[in-house]
């Protein structure tokens, strides 16, 4: 199995978890660590690739695009959507950039 | 994805989220963003790149004999781009109907739809029997 997920980055304070609860996406909170999630259901080889640059880069390449789109963006949406999901991509980037949001690139193997 | 524990309310939420997405998906400036952002046309919703997806497919270590399952696929992305690029054979698996529509015209698009099957169901309960796949990736569908 290979999967990315966004997730608070590990070893924050409470204050930061929290934040990176609100400021990133939907379902980023998560109790306990990926690595031994996957353990305890039965995976092994269990490898993680740090893709938090790549995710900023792509999430400054979205708001770019949003910007350069904006007019046709907000025609599809409505200005009300377009705002609320601009106002999340600044959130997120800003948490990423700060230090409280990472992705990752998990690989695993079934036991 | 929502998982089973999470109340009803929040499940149906999201859902309706998602099919809210999936109606705009194939609006050409949507599609431009996602082109922009990720390099991809699919109706994608999350980061992963092309660049992503093409590591993803050497880390499973796909052949034209696997199987792979793509566990909340929505538009299809990136599984049907792995089967595509690496020759398997592809289940999309997305709660939302609409999602596995659309998943499903692309791969009608792409001619693949002898190699590709779209199911509506959650990664809590997959419709597959144990074991009988090769390899699963989900693109952050957990958050």
């Amino acid at each position: 199995m290979a999967f990315t997920v966004i997730e608070p980055t590990p070893g924050l304070d409470a204050k930061k978890r929290r934040r990176a609860r609100l400021d990133g996406p939907v379902a980023v909170a998560v109790r306990t660590s990926y690595p031994s999630l996957l353990e305890s259901a039965g995976f092994r080889d269990v490898e993680a690739v740090d893709v938090t640059k790549e995710y900023f880069a792509t999430q400054r390449r979205t708001i770019d695009a949003f910007l350069s789109h904006e007019t046709d963006l907000r025609s599809v949406y409505g200005d009300e959507t377009y705002e609320e999901k601009r106002r999340m991509q600044e959130q997120s980037i800003r948490a990423t950039d700060d230090g409280i949001l990472s992705r990752s690139l998990y690989s695993c193997v079934r036991r | 994805m929502a998982t089973r524990t999470d109340k009803p309310s929040m499940i149906a939420d999201e859902h309706q989220r998602h099919r809210q997405r999936y109606q705009v998906a194939t609006d050409p400036a949507v599609l431009a963003v996602e082109m922009l952002s990720l390099g991809t046309d699919y109706g994608a919703n999350g980061h992963t790149t092309m660049e992503q997806a093409d590591k993803i497919g050497r880390l499973l270590g796909l052949d034209h004999q696997s199987v792979l399952v793509d566990v909340g696929s929505g538009c299809g992305w990136p599984g049907l781009h792995l089967a595509s690029t690496h020759g398997c054979s592809v289940i999309s698996v997305d709660p939302v109907l609409e999602g596995s529509v659309m998943s499903r015209q692309r791969a009608e698009r792409d001619g693949m739809a002898e190699r590709s099957l779209a199911l509506v169901g959650d990664g809590t309960q997959l419709p597959l029997r144990s074991r009988s796949v090769d390899a699963i990736v989900h693109s952050d569908t957990l958050c």
